[in-house]
């Protein structure tokens, strides 16, 4: 059962992903990577990591995303242009996929399975206590400093984008 | 009686059997929602509302739902064909979703019975209402219409803007339960109500999901008489109505998170047989003095609530917590004259979302110093 | 013109609010309570006054003549012209009305008829009055134009001989 979910998953994850560069339409892109999101929030679930699955789902496709379609659905249907593409483009593709798809080959040689310690607790694992329990004991200064960076950046990003008063 | 959920097979079983019941139960109350508003509305404008088709027009939406759904389901010219069929279908698969981790417990020999009981209830439900707003945006991009875009974009940040203090307001919450578990937070100290405790969450929850599932005096979608409606402009039949039917699912849903969170859910006094009579007398007399209903429909109704004392005690009183927001919701729509767009942001993000926060702060401090 | 200085903006005051919304919610629940002030129409009917000028009638004398004497004044006084009347002489084998000549054919299109009762007041014999009935709706422009038959009252004469069979 977890490997079909998981296969079913991973099929989404890779055909939204694969969409998101094919589709000309900017809609069916975004809407290929909302796709994405989703198979990758259940790929979480099924890691017994709830609260990074739903964060995952309200984070990333509730508000992430909805942004874009905000920017695409006012700028109206705009579709890519052929001509627009620089002329040796296809070759470097190919050679970038390429040398990424052996990279990868490469590292999964590497890789070595093991099953969970046994001394891990699987049934909190995950859950949103130990990770709330993290964040405020041993991770704490990151954790906050984290946030302060986002503030910093979203103040910044409200004085630049403010229009100056008369 | 043992828990036939320890049985992997009975456990499936179980859950399906739920599952279907819940959905064919979903759509009739969803639809009694419907009439149930139109009548109460219709009251409070001192006319009768439905009352031609069936007794005092007790099937009148099943002849709504006959004609919306045989009705032609028109699509406009240059739509982008997909995302204007799955909008409607999101907004529907959302609705019921939700209703997957609402405890609408069945008490069935001891023990309970629900579709999920999931640690992260509340968390499940803000990603599934997210999920709505992509129902509203691809509902709006899609049609190919100017009035349907705008709206769209309207909806959709009134509908993140709100989904903020919505979320805040139940921080306290779980503050004071100590989880997101839905069922825990119910059974909080043997279902005492939350409001008693965190009463301007309640006031807050209430308002942004007023906003939140865009009804009145925040459905700017809907306002014909100022906007060219909004981002079900351009659908009709059973498009039409699948939207019609997630926002009543919503609301309906959203009554019972309330109930859920803020009421106590299904707690209540247990009663025994003498007082379940008791109240079905009461409720009979009540009726046949409101002249609302024929004696025989008197009858019937006191004889389904007398059936509750058969069935079990949480299901009625949660049903009676739910009705009683739904009524809410029906009274203030009736009531408010409907928000301006700006002055709904500003209500949005001026009033609701710093008094989400200072109340979020205060539970906090006045949490540790209590513990 | 000098110009006017700002007008301060009132200061919402939450109390205030609040209050106001106690007070336009009690008010709706209090509306809901009354009883319901509206007609269910085709069963219960709201009265109407004693000269309420509805459909029209071509009116009798007791013993069965007709009143209409065919002068035409109605159609004549008639603002929309809505009236058509062809008289005929009376003679001694089919009197008609008691004067010389009756209306041989009599008819108003009802959908051009302001119902004014100009008519009513025209008539020298009170031959043509407006009546209480006022549901005249139809499937046909047809079926808008009232012939004398329909206009006509019954026979006095004829009811009476029909009751005592």
């Amino acid at each position: 059962m977890a490997t079909f979910i998981f296969l079913v998953a991973a099929a989404f994850c890779i055909a939204g992903a694969v969409g998101i560069v094919l589709f000309r339409d900017a809609i069916r892109s975004v809407l290929s990577l909302v796709a994405v999101m989703l198979a990758l929030s259940s790929l979480y679930l099924m890691l017994s990591a709830q609260f990074i699955f739903a964060v995952q789902v309200i984070v990333y496709s509730g508000a992430v995303m909805v942004l874009f379609l905000f920017v695409i659905a006012l700028m109206g249907p705009v579709r890519e242009q052929p001509s627009t593409r620089l002329r040796f483009q296809g070759l470097l593709a190919v050679i970038v996929a390429g040398s990424f798809a052996g990279l990868v080959v490469a590292m999964l040689g590497g890789v070595r399975y093991h099953a969970p310690d046994k001394g891990a607790v699987l049934s909190t694992f995950g859950s949103v206590e130990s990770i709330a329990y993290g964040l405020f004991t041993t991770y704490l200064y990151p954790f906050e400093l984290t946030s302060l960076l986002l503030l910093v950046a979203a103040v910044g990003a409200i004085y630049m984008s403010r229009r100056e008063r008369p | 009686m043992t828990n036939l959920y320890n049985d992997p097979f009975w456990h499936w079983i179980v859950v399906l059997a739920a599952m279907l019941a819940l959905l064919f139960s979903l759509v009739t109350a969803t639809a009694y929602v419907v009439f149930l508003e139109r009548v109460v509305i219709g009251h409070i404008q001192r006319r009768p509302g439905p009352n031609r088709v069936g007794p005092r027009g007790f099937l009148q939406m099943a002849v709504d739902g006959i004609k919306l759904v045989t009705k032609e389901s028109f699509i406009p010219r240059n739509v982008d064909l997909f995302t204007y069929i799955a909008a409607p279908s999101i907004a529907v698969l959302a609705a019921l979703l939700t209703w997957s981790v609402v405890p609408f417990a069945i008490w069935f020999g001891g023990v309970s019975y629900w579709i999920a009981n999931v640690n992260i209830g509340i968390l499940v439900i803000f990603a599934i209402s997210a999920m709505n707003v992509y129902a509203i945006m691809l509902g709006g991009y899609s049609s190919n219409s100017k009035y349907s875009l705008l709206g769209g974009l309207r909806s959709a940040a009134q509908l993140i803007s709100y989904e903020m203090s919505l979320g805040l307001s139940l921080v306290p919450i779980f503050i004071i339960t100590g989880s997101l578990r839905l069922q825990t937070i119910e059974g909080w100290h043997g279902g005492l109500p939350l409001i008693l405790v965190a009463p301007l969450s309640f006031v807050i929850y209430l308002i942004s999901a007023v906003a939140e599932t865009n009804r009145a005096p925040f459905d700017l979608p809907e306002a014909e008489s100022e906007l060219v409606g909004g981002y079900h402009t351009e659908y009709s039949g059973f498009k039409f109505a699948m939207f019609y039917l997630a926002e009543y699912m919503n609301i309906t849903a959203v009554s019972a998170i309330a109930t859920v969170v803020f009421l106590g859910g299904g707690s209540g006094p247990v009663l025994n047989w003498v007082l379940w009579l008791a109240i079905a007398v009461a409720v009979f007399l009540l009726l046949l003095w409101s002249r609302f209903v024929p004696p025989f429909g008197a009858l019937v109704v006191a004889a389904i609530v007398f059936a509750f004392a058969g069935l079990d005690t949480p299901l009625f009183w949660f049903l009676i917590k739910v009705l009683a927001i739904l009524f809410v919701y029906i009274w203030l729509r009736s009531t408010l004259p409907r928000l301006r767009y700006d002055m709904l942001m500003q209500l949005g993000w001026k009033v609701l979302l710093p008094l989400s926060i200072v109340n979020v702060i205060v539970t906090a401090l006045v949490f540790v110093a209590l513990t | 013109m000098s110009a006017r200085p700002p007008k301060r903006r009132r200061t919402p005051s939450l109390g205030k609010e609040l209050v106001g919304l106690a007070k336009g919610l009690g008010t709706t629940f209090g509306e809901m309570l009354k009883p319901v002030i509206t007609v269910a129409y085709p069963e219960d009917k709201t009265p109407r006054s004693e000269r309420y000028r509805g459909r029209h009638y071509l009116r009798r004398y007791e013993n069965g003549l007709e009143r209409c004497i065919g002068c035409e004044l109605c159609a004549a006084a008639c603002p929309v012209g809505c009236i058509l009347v062809v008289a005929a002489e009376n003679t001694e084998q089919n009197r008609v009305s008691p004067g010389e000549r009756y209306a041989k054919v009599y008819e108003i299109n009802m959908l051009r008829c302001i119902f004014c009762g100009y008519c009513e007041e025209a008539c020298p014999v009170q031959a043509i009055v407006l009546g209480p009935e006022y549901e005249l709706s139809d499937t046909s422009r047809d079926k808008f134009i009232y012939t004398k038959e329909m206009l006509l009252e019954p026979d006095p004469i004829q009811l009476r001989a029909e009751d005592g069979s």
